[in-house]
């Protein structure tokens, strides 16, 4: 894991590239505390930051072919580097390391852009070809590691994260009203968007290649949600993913530094834990994050399975002290705006891990996406087949759609019928099964000034994708959620971010090519959606403590708006003040003060989760422009103790200035 | 308070919105994006409560409650007919 930056620019005094790409490395050196190095060319600067993991001593970058002609800058890991390798060494290709780094390298190099299908890891790439003066950019097909880009008009500008981009000379963050409509409707960015003008992501799945000064995207892989039926039995079904995970979990242990779980206490992370305690020869150990407030708090569950499993368990307990203490800092890693404040405690448990040694992860994240586990999964089941149901089985699946939410509850069934009633019917093409969730978004662009449409971007996505109207309602769901909530919030916000704050890099084994098409295979084949992950609880039948099997699925969940009341930290005053609210030109000052003084003087219970997700929108939307529109260091929370140490410099410039100040080349 | 003025108070302040502007009294309030899961079960709950009426099942899949002015009509109708739990 690491992080990389560069740019190509016409316009940058040939003396200053050195100084600029290392501040540039600088803003990103949590990412990568082990070394960091760049390579500069009379077209090109790039360097990288790296967390070594695999092939310490002699994996560092960036690095090239033995000609010379291509070189890498590198984040993430191919799982599948040893048999790429092999199938690259009988094909001719020489290696000088054992790092997988390389073997991306010798892939692109022998394949060209189909190398990428081949890969089986998370990433983010930049190879130059100092022949050609091509530059190519390519993202993993889940969108697990990130790639930012800024194409300013002759300049050309790229990052593992946006941050990087303060140190360009000249360049400037503005928020873009029209992205922020769209996140707070969508609760995510669009897969290639961001919250700021003029920058964009890379999506997942994509590669770009810099040619003369012009940028093209392309597309190596679509998302598949769909696969051919399994035409075994149950049992062989679920022999089937059993296997499948087991195989996954066993290539993302591939690391020459210990590999550590996140431990929620629910199924998926709990099937981890068990298939790592399987596979290790020495005592995993788990990490968890357990609340003050019994709520939230999952900890009785984590130590049982802990127990059961018999991992060295650690965990750290969060107040609202502690949310409200690090929001500031966890926003400056997460870069966009969030809906929620759960990814404070990720960002915590990382310093944790960090602190315990802990480079790498595994976790549970994507196996609710595969396996349907979120309740939206059943609700689109549900609201799809709504005028076909008798009136009793459509009040049975009423009952166990939300088990957790009052208001899903007996005591309201009749009104919920009128509720799913008026949602049983498309009212936005292609976006059908998160409509109802959607009112919650809609709620929060009322912050905004101007309003446009906020679904047009995430209509013309799925209008655009190609198959997409053929998958049933619950494919079309889960397509949206790998495009938005997964890459969007919980991969990047919640997850890579937060974990790489600290230097820890996550491998998520439900994101494996292979377990998501044995999901697709397996998912309604043998119930009917409705017993949550069914399939896979078959799967690790006996293997788990019962209760991980039979307990309802406990969405992971932190304090929201009742933090902040609480605690009053100073940055709240962003929001009660008329004058610094002012200062976000994009924000509705009549709403937001409303919302705000409703969500002040109101008790906690009578807060609803629009009203909630809203005020959470809006308070990192205020931070976020402090850290990243008016640059303010006050605002950006505590700044990484990682150092940067540049130990390559592989300079190609045939122009070359005065000699380097810092030393050592390849 | 009136009826009409006291459904239009709770939706206001339920749902932060001022009949006037973006949003009308014949606004359809799902398509506005003003009414969610929860505020939509408070809301009925809220004129089964404050006018003592009951809402029946043929009535909630109706398309009644959606704007301002349909809910109102409809507990107008529904007090006109008597058709409520106990009286005032």
């Amino acid at each position: 894991m690491c992080g990389l930056a560069g740019f190509v620019s016409p316009f940058l005094r040939a003396d200053a590239a050195p100084g600029v790409i290392t501040s540039m490395l600088s803003l990103i050196r949590h990412r990568g505390p082990d070394e960091a190095g760049y390579y500069l060319d009379d077209g090109l600067t790039m360097g990288a930051v790296r967390l070594a993991i695999v092939d310490l001593p002699s994996g560092a970058q960036p690095m090239a072919d033995p000609s010379e002609r291509h070189w890498i800058c590198f984040n993430g890991e191919l799982y599948n580097h040893v048999e790429l390798r092999e199938e690259l060494r009988r094909l001719g290709r020489p290696f000088r390391t054992q790092s997988d780094t390389e073997v991306a390298l010798q892939a692109w190099i022998q394949w060209g852009p189909a190398c990428l299908t081949r890969f089986n890891g998370a990433f983010a790439m930049a190879i130059r070809d100092a022949v050609s003066g091509d530059l190519f950019l390519a993202r993993d097909r889940y969108g697990k590691r990130p790639l930012f880009y800024a194409d300013l008009r002759g300049e050309f500008l790229f990052a593992s994260e946006m941050k990087a981009f303060r140190a360009y000379p000249g360049f400037r963050f503005e928020l873009d009203p029209r992205e922020l409509e769209s996140i707070f409707a969508v609760w995510t960015p669009l897969p290639d968007r961001t919250p700021f003008k003029g920058i964009r992501q890379l999506p997942m799945g994509g590669f770009l290649t810099l040619r003369d000064g012009h940028h093209t995207l392309h597309t190596y892989e679509e998302l598949e949600v769909a696969a051919p039926p399994f035409t075994g039995s149950e049992a062989e079904a679920a022999a089937y993913v059993r296997e499948t995970l087991r195989e996954s979990v066993e290539l993302r242990l591939r690391s020459d530094v210990e590999v550590g779980v996140y431990l929620s206490g629910g199924l998926d992370s709990s099937i981890v834990t068990k298939l790592a305690t399987d596979l290790s020869s020495h005592e995993v150990r788990t990490f968890s994050v357990a609340f003050e407030d019994k709520t939230f708090d999952e900890s009785g569950n984590q130590h049982e399975v802990a127990s059961y499993l018999g991992t060295r368990h650690s965990s750290i307990t969060v107040s609202a002290a502690d949310i409200a203490e690090s929001f500031p800092s966890a926003v400056y890693h997460a870069e966009v705006p969030a809906f929620r404040t759960a990814f404070v405690p990720m960002y915590l448990l990382s310093r944790h891990a960090s602190d315990a040694g802990i480079k790498t992860i595994l976790s549970g994240e994507g196996a609710d996406e595969a396996f349907l586990g979120y309740s939206l999964f059943r609700e689109t089941l549900l609201r799809a087949s709504w005028h076909e149901l008798p009136e009793d089985e459509r009040a049975d699946k009423l009952a166990g759609l939300h088990p957790e939410l009052a208001h899903f509850g007996p005591a309201h069934r009749k009104h919920l019928t009128g509720l799913f009633q008026q949602f049983s019917v498309e009212r936005l093409p292609g976006l059908f099964s998160h409509e109802l969730r959607y009112q919650n978004g809609l709620f929060a662009t009322r912050l905004l000034k101007d309003r446009a449409e906020p679904f047009a971007d995430a209509l013309a996505l799925v209008r655009m994708a190609p198959e997409y109207a053929a998958l049933t309602p619950v494919q079309k769901a889960q397509w949206l959620e790998y495009k938005t909530l997964l890459a969007g919030y919980l991969l990047s916000t919640q997850g890579e971010r937060m974990g790489l704050a600290h230097g820890v890099e996550n491998r998520c084994p439900f994101l494996d090519p292979a377990v998501v098409r044995a999901a697709a295979a397996v998912n309604l084949r043998f119930d009917d959606g409705f017993d949550e992950k069914a399939i896979l609880k078959k799967a690790f039948r006996g293997e788990l403590p019962a209760s991980s099997l039979t307990r309802p699925k406990q969405p992971y969940r932190a304090p929201g708006s009742a933090v902040f009341k609480e605690q009053r930290p100073d940055y709240l005053e962003l929001l009660l003040s008329d004058a610094e609210l002012a200062q976000l030109d994009c924000i509705d000052p009549a709403f937001a003060k409303r919302l705000v003084a409703k969500i002040m003087s109101t008790p906690d219970a009578e807060i609803s989760t629009k009203e909630d997700q809203a005020f959470v929108y809006l308070l990192s939307t205020a931070v976020l422009n402090q850290q990243f529109v008016m640059n303010r260091e006050s605002y950006m929370g505590a700044p990484s103790k990682a150092r940067l140490n540049v130990r390559t410099i592989a300079d190609r410039r045939v122009n070359r200035p005065a000699p380097l100040a810092v030393g050592g080349t390849l | 308070m009136d009826r009409t003025q006291k459904i239009r108070q709770f939706v206001e302040e339920r749902f932060l919105i001022d009949f006037g502007g973006e949003v009308t009294a014949e606004s359809d309030l799902f398509k506005a994006g003003v009414i969610d899961s929860f505020g939509y079960i408070q809301l009925m709950s809220f004129l089964e409560d404050e006018f003592s009426l009951r809402i029946t099942d043929e009535e909630i899949l109706g398309n009644i409650f959606v704007s301002l002015d349909g809910i109102d009509a409809f507990v107008a109708a529904k007090l006109a007919e008597g058709d409520v739990l106990c009286a005032d």
